[in-house]
């Protein structure tokens, strides 16, 4: 199920959310829980059964090792093989076919590949177990009963793509008898953010993913301008898509008054590609930190060291996003740049002393983004040099147009008929290239404001939200019917 | 905010939301736009603009007595053709790439719910070809098929059908002058020229050998398409069935020359000749399949495949003047003109190297 459709908005969480103050308004707590848990798990399983077989059996190999190590006191011994279990389920899942086809491609194997499809969230799922048993070898983390390891777990605002919550920011809330009281502050803000994250995923990320897949499926045929649009439809739709999904996510958490780490911080207004790192993925990034970077010594064993054990992060991260070398270029091309960054930090640093040099260290930070995203983004590695060869082509031929074509929306056509009317075919194209800016622009100017999240945090929704809110959410379910799925559920 | 405040705020929002959706589903259930909850209102027109949304429904409440069936080959016609001549009124039940169990399919709904009085079918081989077990109507959206109400939320909250169907629906319901008959006519959105159909046709690799007609695949498949169109043609002897070899060009008759599947097109012309000539309502037309002029003249097509308004309408009047009928006494003959058009063709091609000659025809 997605947070995106029809039976998830109007049936799913209503009937949760009932089921849940319900059972806590006649202290039925642990009922409550399971009733959240059993929740969880439909919203996961709901199209796909065998996702729950999945995701019962990672859970069960996890709480089973946790208690081995409560009874047997060998901390590491199951810490590691509950740690080897989840990476195991993981490299079956998500990496197994990419494995053997590169095998085969080296060696000149005929090993069968088993096109296993990708279980939706496993990424998030597995790192979340995999930091609740590294806390337990560490002594960090208690052994939890069956029904509050698996509402760590399963949650369903989180499940499929983040935040990525460690066991100590969700648990001790549902345990908390305090937060078990409908809140209407809290639901109200949730409803809010949940609203504002649908609207950044439904009415921009699905309608700049339509000019960013025409770019990179139709790499050849691309001029200067159209890859440029290209791209930035893509940088933009990634943001849109992932934070507005998170966005839902602390938006759901706040309607069942839980609390979920926030995971975007207005990432495209980083000074560095490092200080990116710090506001986009956030939880990603302080899970690897925590939990690859420290173990690996970290900075504590002189400089060479630490930037190895970046680019280590980096390259862990791109495999993390998807099998593919695409991604893996990536994570290790933003590795080798943080690298660089870090031994010329002093000099970067005196660029930012005065406001111009931050703004074109701020701009220059932006393209480097740009540039990064091509290799994300390219259907293949062939694709990156060829994207990069049309955008620096410094060619017309006219596709702009087609790519403008291409991100065609209802809202358009009676303007359409008008302006071929008045101004003929010119003023026609003119007008789609004009809304292809114009939602750029859009764009542009929402990653540069306060994030949703900061404006609902704060608390400053009035009477003119009110009818702002409405519409939104109207815009938003009537364009439901064009489900598209998000980004990070797929990595 | 405080709790009170919150709470006004969230119950605000909600009714006006509610509001909001209301208005939107009751709207398009009152326009109704695809057909899909009843027919016509007064002052409406049938507007007809996605085949994939519109076809089921206005097969289920709209008023005629005739049907058009087809592919992408047969939307072009101008159905109002057939009215004027036979006095009655066309509904077009079309599907781009439509199998032979999709059209069954329209047919059925239609039988259920109209009594017809002609059925006009636009038969292009690759429709029995195609497997009988495969989803029919596999192009139509699904939520307006299925008997789940609740999948209509998909329809009356649809952001195209609310600010574009509807509206569409709206504005040319006032114009005096719109033609049902080119119902899902997309000639207007085409360019008709020889560079625009060469550029759609890829010709890859060494030509196939010709796949063999006695094939157990291709016999089961092409007998079970055959049984379901003889069952519907001798289940209403009441209805005139007017059958039409579809016009393609020659770019398409190319491609099924290098795939192989050409001689296994042409048997699947003969066998539907063969089955359903017998019956008394039934009578077979060549429309212009085999015109030379027709097929090899790209000045008319948009691509490989696709003729224009012009030729779209030689196809209907072929049937209407009731010319060149096809029997099984003269159906290889007419097959081997066909053949000899495209032998040539790619003799010529191998003699020149390069597509040059194609304009020779244009006229």
């Amino acid at each position: 199920m997605y947070f995106n459709s029809y039976l998830f908005i109007f049936l799913f969480v209503p009937i949760t959310l009932l089921g849940y103050y319900t059972l806590n308004h006649f202290k039925k707590y642990r009922p409550a829980l399971a009733w959240v848990v059993f929740a969880s798990l439909v919203f996961y399983s709901w199209a796909n059964l065998p996702l729950f077989f999945l995701i019962a059996s990672s859970i069960a190999g996890n709480f089973i090792c946790s208690l081995l190590m409560k009874k047997t006191g060998k901390n590491k011994l199951f810490g590691i093989l509950g740690i080897v279990f989840d990476l195991g389920l993981l490299f079956y899942f998500k990496y197994f076919d990419f494995f053997i086809s590169n095998m085969n491609a080296a060696f000149g194997l005929d090993w069968a590949l088993k096109h296993i499809a990708l279980p939706m969230g496993i990424s998030f799922y597995t790192f979340q177990q995999i930091s609740y048993m590294a806390d337990r070898m560490k002594g960090k983390a208690d052994h939890y009963g069956l029904l509050d390891y698996m509402s760590f777990v399963t949650f369903f605002p989180q499940l499929v793509a983040g935040p990525i919550v460690k066991h100590s920011d969700l648990v001790p809330q549902f345990l908390d008898e305090k937060k078990r009281k409908f809140d209407w502050v809290s639901f109200t803000k949730g409803v809010i953010l949940f609203v504002f994250g649908l609207a950044k995923k439904v009415l921009l990320a699905d309608l700049l993913a339509l000019g960013a897949d025409y770019a990179f499926n139709n790499v050849g045929s691309l001029d200067s301008l159209s890859s440029l649009a290209g791209i930035l439809a893509f940088t933009f739709q990634l943001y849109f898509d992932f934070s507005g999904y998170c966005d839902m996510a602390i938006g759901l958490g706040w309607m069942f008054n839980i609390d979920l780490p926030l995971n975007f911080d207005r990432p495209y207004l980083s000074c560095s590609i490092k200080e990116f790192w710090r506001r986009w993925h956030i939880t990603l990034g302080k899970f690897f930190t925590e939990y690859v970077y420290i173990p690996l010594g970290g900075s504590r064993k002189g400089k060479a060291r630490a930037l190895l054990n970046t680019l280590i992060v980096f390259l862990l991260s791109g495999i993390w996003h998807g099998a593919a070398w695409t991604y893996i270029l990536w994570g290790f091309s933003q590795g080798v740049f943080i690298t660089v960054e870090t031994v010329f930090e002093k000099p970067l640093a005196k660029l930012e002393e005065n406001k111009a040099g931050k703004k074109i260290k701020g701009f220059v930070t932006f393209l480097l983004i740009l540039g990064f995203l091509v290799v994300f983004r390219a259907n293949s590695l062939a694709d990156i040099p060829a994207y990069y060869s049309r955008l620096f082509s410094f060619s017309a031929n006219g596709n702009l147009t087609t790519l403008a074509y291409e991100m065609d929306n209802a809202l358009l056509h009676i303007p359409g008929i008008l302006a071929k009317k008045i101004g003929g075919e010119v003023l026609y194209k003119g007008m789609y290239i004009a809304y292809v800016a114009l939602l750029i622009l859009i764009s542009m100017i929402l990653c540069r404001g306060k994030t949703a999240y900061q404006y609902v945090s704060e608390g400053r929704y009035g009477k003119k939200l009110l009818p702002v809110l409405s519409i939104l959410f109207f815009f938003c379910v009537i364009s439901l019917s064009k489900v598209v799925v998000f980004l990070y559920s797929n990595f | 905010m405080d709790a009170e405040g919150s709470k006004k705020f969230i119950l605000r929002f909600f009714g006006l939301s509610a509001v909001l959706l209301i208005l939107a589903a009751v709207s398009v259930i009152v326009v109704d736009p695809f057909f899909h909850y009843h027919g016509l209102l007064p002052g409406l027109k049938s507007v007809y603009s996605r085949y994939e949304y519109q076809v089921n429904g206005a097969l289920e409440h709209l008023d005629y007595d005739a049907v058009l069936l087809g592919s992408s080959v047969t939307m072009n016609i101008n159905s109002s053709l057939f009215d004027e001549a036979y006095g009655i009124t066309t509904e077009k039940a079309v599907s781009s790439g439509a199998h032979c169990c999709t059209l069954v399919y329209y047919l059925e709904k239609a039988f259920d719910n109209r009594e017809l009085k002609y059925v006009f079918w636009g038969l292009d081989p690759d429709q029995i070809c195609y497997p009988i077990d495969e989803v029919a109507d596999q192009n139509q959206a699904l939520f307006l098929r299925d008997k789940n109400p609740f999948n209509d939320v998909n329809y009356f909250w649809n952001i195209d059908v609310l600010l574009d169907d509807m509206p569409n629906m709206l504005a040319i319901s006032r114009h005096a002058d719109y033609d049902r008959g080119r119902a899902y006519d997309f000639t207007a959105l085409k360019t008709f020229s020889p560079d625009t159909a060469l550029a759609t046709h890829f010709p890859e690799g060494e030509v196939t050998e010709m796949l063999p007609i006695d094939g157990e695949e291709y016999l089961k498949r092409i007998n079970a398409n055959m049984d379901s169109v003889e069952a519907l043609v001798a289940a209403h002897p009441e209805t005139e069935f007017k059958f039409f070899f579809t016009l393609a060009g020659i770019l398409w008759w190319d491609i099924h020359y290098r795939d192989g599947k050409l001689e296994r097109y042409y048997n699947a012309w003969e066998n539907a000749v063969r089955r359903l000539d017998k019956y008394d309502n039934v009578t077979f037309y060549s429309g212009v399949f085999n015109d030379r002029d027709c097929i090899m003249d790209l000045t008319h097509y948009c691509d490989y495949c696709h003729a224009d308004y012009e030729f779209n309408q030689l196809q209907a009047m072929s049937v209407i003047n009731e010319d060149r009928i096809i029997t099984e006494d003269n159906m290889e003959e007419e097959i081997e003109v066909l053949r000899g058009i495209i032998k040539d063709f790619e003799d010529r091609l191998i003699a020149d190297g390069n597509w040059d000659f194609l304009y020779e025809y244009t006229k």
